[in-house]
């Protein structure tokens, strides 16, 4: 049986391929570019001060900032000062969105942030370790007479984070902290049109709640959700991508299920790596634009670990089976060692995650680090998963060393062979190299383009034409991870040329006699390259 | 004066102003729906109102009740002069179906009181008392024109607005000889000439900085119906805006706006007007430049593969902060000499100021001598100016402030004592003090006398403090 179709494929007919994956890539950058608009979108709300004049705290009764059923309200708290309102008696109020705007299920998720403007007074100050707490609730309705319905009533606990940028004497007195931001509601689906928040900072001072946060000037809420333009080029993308990773799965693995034997374990990773695509690339969130399904953010988030997971196991297996020393491996057991972190820490993730959007399905409000014990879960977490990926790529790193040093030191015998087995060998390492760049460039890809997304300001313009460098990132590395599982799939496949169709190929005139010396040889390691092959022989040799 | 008055007039039929006033109204309105919000309007203008007679009073009384100068509330107007003030609004109907005649028609009415009572043009005063005339009208009048109401929409947040740019203006100054009097917003008529110094840059700046800085504000209150949400310019393809591509920043709506308000104030095309027109475009990018950039992380996990970023305002001090070492820095373009109204000489003005920073304070002439007082120039001088001595968390500028004000000038300090009572042992909670104390204490001020004047009157202090400031020069 021959090797791979890599290996029995003309330099030509590589660089065809290479030419149309190169293009699609290209296509896939400019989708996201040009055509969508920014990822997200954000809306500024500065929060309504409503009085609460019917001194009614327990009965539902909603506070509107504008419109029909607007309530009473004051522009500074220096009027509530005069007019002797209480800070109890005071609710903020906000609407989502902006007057004569509405929501839609294409925005996907909603999360919004909270800031307060507090100021510095040398007589109200705000206390170490100051905590905020605040009684939040939120509702919804779909048209504007409507009423309101509840969506959500929590009461939350915030950590004040702040600092004074001066230092604290007469000149700050009046000057705002620089707060952190408090991140307050996280939705995963937008399926109303308009949302409404209101807040209050209940004072108690007895149970000390809310005494030593300052003044408080304003409150600030910032939503962020996804544009409904980048929610469609999304789902397009997505639509397309599924079919075509499906139909090279499904060829894939026909071509395997042809061959006398067994699948061996690099061809069952590389299939495992394509469902784990398909499985991301399935667009499910078609669902999301009809029914309300909060649980998208999550199961988006689960995808996207297995799928990480997986690239990363197969990086290691790759790079185990391309190790051309004498040890046979071809079973998942004797990768424990470099898998096992990978698991471990893929779990860790989970369980994370769990905590954090699991339970934000049942509240909203909810945020793993407004508590303490709650943070150093989170960071316990976190840190395993990160000491988990540290592991990972020390054996990675490790690995492709000891495969390069094998290939060098097979190189250093190839003069010694036939002509033709030398060009074949050597065609041979040109290209399992050749492979390891471009997952090398691809990783690489990924890392500079996170960067430049996470430095530059969103967009770049030229002559009128402007490039939405977030949404060309996305696009981008979405498209090209996927292009790189088609590729992988296509190249590793078994290749069906026979012996007798090498001949034919003008680029590898190998000796059948000595290709068939070369392969029987080999009895234990059936594996799917002829490098492993080589490595096997030369070992035996 | 007669002259200055027509010159006025013709600069007002001039197309420049009057067209970017009119593209105003070119904002979608879907005012008529929305009855209820504009009862919430006319209250905000009523404050506007108040405005105007506020700093005319203001006026007659700098320099001579220093002595309550501790942290005054704001005072409000005696109503005889705000009622005076509608009555003249109301008095001229003016024709309100067109906006364009509305509003040079108000321009005229402005002016024409105006220079009958010593203010001129192209000043923020007049764009207060032209926002204060809208809101009489506004109370008084309730069938508007769209196009009147979309005007009126912004009118009192610009007020505000250039209202919050003086109180900073204030702040920013009230330790320096010139301590942004109420006349700096008339921009000194008196000889017929607008002044074009230091302190004009940076009160032009400060303005429009604090009506940029209001609109934006308050779009994110939800006071106006389309802020950032020029669906024009988000919608990629076929125009779905909104839920395409989201709203831009209420910034640029804030600018967009600030910018054909105070600028179209500016109405001659010389020299002043070129700097004053620049100073604007200062105290606008003053307050893109000191936003902050936030981000927010919410990838997978909450992780940064995904993240938000959005420029925050900042608080309306540090823009002040930021102008006035702009103003410390400010640049002088030497334009003034031989500089007719022809097209060459006004070609020559565009290529100076458009060769300079669009960041950077302009100035055409030296500032006068502050410490004297100028009846020509209208300024006061420092002569009874309350400063600042050995305070325990002063800032060296604000220590230096007697030396500053009354030394430099050629006046002695005069400490004076005043008992005063003050709540003090609040509890405080995040809002709203309850339960205060009342105190008394005694503080200690300094103020800037004549000398002679000082020898004169002798007594008040006790010897101790008498020997120890004739001690210094």
């Amino acid at each position: 049986m021959a090797g791979a179709i890599i290996e029995n494929m003309s330099t030509g007919k590589l660089c065809i391929v290479g030419g149309i994956l190169f293009v699609f890539q290209i296509v896939a950058f400019l989708l996201g570019g040009l055509i969508a608009p920014n990822p997200t979108s954000v809306i500024h709300s500065t929060a309504t001060k409503c009085i609460d004049v019917q001194k009614n705290h327990h009965k539902t009764k909603w506070f509107m900032p504008w419109g029909p059923n607007q309530c009473e309200k004051i522009s500074s708290f220096d009027e509530a000062l005069k007019r002797q309102i209480e800070a109890n008696d005071i609710v903020f109020a906000v609407h989502i969105p902006y007057i004569s705007k509405e929501m839609n299920p294409w925005f996907q998720f909603m999360l919004s942030i909270m800031q307060l403007d507090i100021a510095f007074k040398s007589n109200n100050f705000i206390q170490e370790n100051a905590m905020v707490t605040l009684d939040v609730t939120m509702a919804y309705r779909n048209d504007l007479s409507g009423k309101w319905t509840e969506l959500a009533r929590s009461t939350e606990q915030r950590k004040l984070k702040c600092k004074l940028p001066t230092p604290k004497s007469q000149i700050s007195e009046g000057h705002y902290y620089e707060c952190d931001l408090i991140p307050l509601i996280e939705l995963g689906s937008v399926a109303h049109k308009y949302y409404l928040v209101n807040i209050r900072l209940p004072v108690n001072e007895r149970k000390k709640v809310n005494i030593g946060i300052g003044e408080i000037k304003d409150l600030k809420l910032t939503t962020i959700f996804q544009n409904g333009g980048f929610t469609k080029v999304w789902f397009a993308m997505k639509t397309f991508l599924t079919p075509s990773i499906l139909i090279i799965m499904i060829w894939y693995w026909r071509r395997i299920t042809m061959m006398t034997r067994s699948p061996v374990l690099l061809e069952k990773v590389i299939f495992a790596l394509g469902i784990s695509m398909t499985f991301i690339n399935i667009p499910v969130e078609w669902f999301s634009i009809g029914f309300n399904w909060t649980w998208m953010l999550l199961f988006g988030d689960i995808r996207q670990g297995i799928f990480y997971a997986m690239l990363l196991s197969f990086w290691i297996i790759f790079c185990g089976e391309h190790m051309m020393d004498q040890t046979e491996r071809n079973r998942l057991s004797r990768y424990w060692k470099q898998v096992g972190p990978i698991a471990f820490g893929s779990c860790c993730l989970f369980i994370f995650d769990m905590c954090e959007r699991g339970v934000q399905l049942k509240n909203p409000f909810y945020s793993i680090w407004a508590t303490d014990v709650g943070t150093e879960l989170a960071m316990a977490f976190i840190i395993v998963a990160g000491i988990c990926a540290c592991l990972y790529f020390g054996f990675l790193c490790f690995m492709v060393f000891q495969v390069f040093r094998n290939i060098s030191g097979k190189r250093s015998k190839l003069p010694a062979m036939s002509k033709t087995r030398r060009l074949h060998y050597e065609g041979l390492i040109f290209r399992f190299k050749f492979f390891m760049l471009v997952t090398l460039a691809c990783a690489a890809l990924s890392v500079i383009f996170f960067i430049t997304s996470q430095v530059n300001e969103g967009h770049w313009t030229w002559d009128g034409t402007t490039v939405q460098v977030n949404s060309a990132f996305f696009t981008g590395i979405y498209g090209m991870w996927n292009l790189y599982v088609f590729a992988l799939m296509f190249l590793y496949a078994p290749s069906h040329k026979n012996y007798g169709d090498d001949q034919s190929n003008g680029d590898l005139r190998v000796n059948s006699a000595e290709e068939l010396q070369l392969t029987t040889t080999i009895t234990h390691a059936d594996g799917p390259t002829e490098v492993f092959r080589l490595a096997g022989k030369e070992a035996q040799e | 004066m007669t002259f200055k008055t027509e010159e006025v007039s013709e600069q007002f039929s001039d197309d420049r102003p009057k067209g970017r006033l009119v593209s105003l109204t070119s904002f979608p309105q879907s005012a008529p729906q929305q009855n209820s919000e504009f009862q919430l309007k006319n209250e905000d203008e009523y404050h506007t109102l108040n405005l105007i007679p506020y700093l005319i009073e203001e006026e007659g009384d700098e320099g001579e009740e220093e002595i309550q100068a501790e942290a005054p509330d704001l005072v409000y107007p005696t109503r005889n002069i705000e009622w005076v003030l509608s009555s003249q609004c109301d008095s001229h109907t003016l024709p309100v179906t067109d906006p364009e005649t509305f509003l040079s028609a108000a321009k005229q009415e402005v002016h024409s009181r105006g220079v009958a009572s010593g203010s001129a043009a192209g000043s923020l005063w007049e764009l207060l008392l032209l926002l204060g005339m809208h809101s009489a009208l506004t109370e008084t009048q309730d069938h508007e024109s769209g196009a009147v109401y979309a005007y009126l929409i912004y009118s009192s947040s610009v007020a505000a607005g250039a209202q919050s740019g003086i109180e900073e203006c204030k702040y920013q100054f009230a330790w320096d000889r010139w301590n942004c009097p109420e006349r700096a917003l008339q921009l000194s008529s008196h000889s017929g000439l607008r002044s074009a110094n230091r302190e004009t840059a940076f009160v032009h700046a400060i303005s429009s900085a604090g009506v940029m800085y209001t609109l934006t504000r308050n779009c994110s209150l939800g006071d106006f119906d389309n802020c950032g949400c020029d669906d024009s310019r988000n919608g990629q393809l076929g125009g779905q805006g909104w839920l395409w591509g989201g709203c831009s920043d209420n910034v640029g709506f804030g600018e967009a706006i600030s910018k054909q308000f105070v600028d179209a104030l500016e109405t001659g095309q010389d020299a002043r007007a070129a700097m004053n027109l620049h100073n604007n475009e200062a105290g606008r990018k003053a307050v893109k430049g000191t936003m902050k950039r936030t981000c927010k992380c919410h990838g997978v996990s909450g992780s940064c593969t995904t993240q938000t970023c959005w420029l925050q305002l900042p608080e309306f001090r540090e823009v002040g902060t930021y102008l006035k070492e702009k103003y410390h820095r400010a640049l002088k373009v030497d334009l003034l000499q031989g500089a007719g109204n022809s097209a060459a000489s006004r070609g020559a003005i565009a290529e100076t100021f458009s060769s300079i920073s669009k960041k950077e304070l302009v100035h055409l002439e030296d500032s006068p001598d502050y410490c004297l007082e100028n009846k020509t120039l209208g300024l006061l001088g420092t002569e009874g100016r309350e400063c600042l001595k050995r305070g325990k968390l002063l800032s060296k500028w604000e220590k230096r402030s007697c030396r500053r004000l009354c030394g430099d000038c050629g006046l002695t300090v005069e400490e004076r004592r005043a008992e005063m009572v003050s709540s003090c042992n609040c509890k405080f909670h995040w809002c709203c003090a309850v339960k205060c104390e009342q105190c008394r204490k005694s503080v200690t001020k300094y103020f800037c006398v004549k000398k002679e004047k000082r020898e004169r009157s002798g007594g008040g202090i006790s010897r101790k403090k008498d020997l120890r400031l004739k001690k210094k020069p």
